[in-house]
């Protein structure tokens, strides 16, 4: 029974350039690899591209219904984001599985992320272009796709370094909004893949019922930070510090594309675990590490390869020491 | 060419395990081809899924690779400190109750993968210093993780200070001693923390990797939402 299966298999053929490692994706990769390598970088359309993709996903109001595909298994999601005087608030809900719903808080839609500002060309480091995710990431535009019954442009975003992963967006012509995403190692293995098959833009969005004085705009990173990341791939930056009871001091950090977070808090019984785990893109490593008499639990949770995850949580420092 | 036939045979003898056909010998054959052959490791792993979704268990993490782990407790062995970290979990189970259930062995959800469990206390008495030297791992895995999530591929380097990362001073690298007592049992607290880091990463995320709010299909669905309070 299983034999004849084998065979469905065999066009995964260890011929290919690139590592197979979750059949389901297989399909994924084929396309990638068969797509023509992109000419010509032009930065302008890749960051009027990423841009775009930026704001619509900010500033449009849509629903829609997307799978998310990592590891071999299979979620089905739905989303919801809608827009009224400036202020965004989104749903998504899990449609198989255990239920469950997300709400982020509501946010103004001129409340610009690090990330946000980095995509927009709006850093005043990189005077309107993407120079300095240039430096990080190949950028190649390849052949049209139909996604959700819809005309998309493919954005590759391939990492030069082997401390992040690449990124492939298929863009909505229309909307500039995302329809499909897909995050691959630098080895080009498919860690997962986002993509909707159903898309709309809701033209009549009805009043939102929240008062436009119950959200802040993130401030700048603060400048007081109780500890040092001694070591991060080149091209990040802090998107911003917190704290809270459980989990402890949170440090945000992004590149524009991929994003991690370390956690930082005293070790306490039942969570000294020290590990790491992974889904879809998703790595978490957790160490123990002593700071003078004190035990913490320092955990990097990231859109980053692990080793990258490991070296960040080595290298943290509490301020004030080395 | 006799690299092939080996190949082909190797094959045979996967696909004869996974009918429940493979005498002992074949058992640890594919165990040894399979710990060198990452692409025969994968083949396997795409066998269990397929024979996995026939029966319709594909459960939410489907791909996780235990089969160094079986080789480990296979081996009956000491093993060496560098690789313990993957390869301890099944150390006390028996012999023949490995072998029995090694068909089903590399398809398991998250709730077996390998995450490191231990109550390292603050007193020090189970903690190494390894300030300088590559830091070795005594991470026991066991314990749980959210739903959805899996142990990384073996081949990783397992929890240890980078070597091209010197251990800077003022800082220690925690670990377990060897010889200290083993919690086994899952933790539902590593549970709901990994939970909870995950979902506020997710914040993070939604807002810093220009997907907006796709980046929270990344938190696993789970029942039970995470305790408030840590204790």
């Amino acid at each position: 029974m299983v034999h004849a299966l084998y065979k469905s298999f065999l066009f995964s053929s260890p011929r290919s350039p690139f590592k197979w490692r979750r059949p389901l994706l297989a399909t994924a990769v084929y396309l990638f690899a068969c797509m023509p390598v992109g000419a010509a970088e032009n930065l302008d359309r890749v960051g009027a591209l990423l841009g775009g993709m930026s704001q619509a996903l900010r500033e449009q109001s849509y629903q829609g219904l997307f799978t998310y595909e990592h590891g071999g298994a299979l979620e089905t999601l739905k989303l919801l984001h809608q827009v009224s005087d400036g202020i965004e608030v989104s749903s998504l809900e899990h449609l198989n599985g255990p239920a469950q719903r997300y709400s982020p808080s509501a946010r103004k839609t001129d409340c610009l992320s690090p990330s946000d500002r980095r995509l927009r060309g709006l850093l005043p480091d990189v005077s309107g272009t993407l120079a300095d995710l240039a430096t990080h990431y190949h950028f190649y535009i390849r052949e049209d796709q139909r996604v959700a019954g819809r005309e998309a442009t493919v954005l590759q975003i391939v990492p030069r370094d082997e401390y992040r992963f690449g990124h492939t967006f298929t863009i909505d012509k229309a909307t500039s909004l995302p329809l499909g995403a897909m995050i691959f190692t630098p080895n080009k293995t498919v860690l997962e893949r986002l993509q909707f098959v159903d898309l709309s833009l809701l033209t009549d969005a009805e009043p939102l019922a929240v008062a436009p004085s119950a959200f802040l705009c993130q401030s700048e990173p603060a400048p007081q930070e109780l500890w040092r990341v001694g070591w991060m791939p080149s091209g990040f930056m802090s998107a911003g510090v917190n704290r809270s009871e459980s989990v402890g001091d949170m440090m945000m950090f992004t590149d524009g594309l991929s994003s991690f977070s370390v956690f930082i808090r005293r070790s306490v019984a039942g969570v000294a675990a020290q590990g790491q785990a992974q889904r879809g893109a998703t790595v978490a490593f957790m160490q123990q590490y002593r700071f003078g008499q004190t035990v913490y639990t320092v955990s990097v949770v990231g859109e980053v390869p692990v080793r990258t995850a490991q070296r960040i949580a080595n290298s943290i420092q509490p301020v004030g020491q080395g | 060419m006799l690299e092939n036939n080996q190949t082909t045979a190797m094959r045979e003898s996967l696909s004869a395990l996974m009918d429940d056909e493979a005498s002992e010998m074949e058992l640890l054959r594919v165990l040894k081809a399979v710990e060198q052959q990452p692409e025969l490791r994968q083949r396997w792993a795409s066998y269990q899924m397929i024979a996995a979704s026939m029966r319709g268990e594909v459960p939410v993490a489907p791909y996780v690779d235990l089969s160094s782990s079986i080789s480990a407790a296979l081996e009956d062995e000491p093993v060496h400190a560098l690789v313990v970290a993957e390869k301890t979990w099944l150390h006390r189970v028996g012999r023949m109750a490995i072998a029995a259930s090694v068909a089903g062995a590399v398809i398991v959800t998250g709730q077996l993968s390998g995450f490191g469990l231990g109550d390292v206390g603050s007193d020090g008495a189970s903690v190494l210093a390894a300030s300088g030297a590559p830091a070795v791992s005594g991470a026991v895995p066991s314990g749980a993780l959210p739903a959805g999530f899996r142990a990384p591929d073996l081949a990783a380097r397992t929890v240890s200070s980078h070597k091209s990362m010197p251990a800077a001073e003022g800082r220690t690298l925690v670990k377990r001693a060897p010889s200290a007592p083993v919690n086994r049992r899952p933790s539902p607290e590593v549970q709901a923390y990994l939970q909870q880091v995950m979902q506020l990463h997710a914040d993070n995320a939604s807002v810093n990797t220009g997907r907006g709010v796709l980046s929270y299909a990344r938190v696993p669905a789970v029942k039970v939402q995470p305790p408030e309070s840590s204790k």
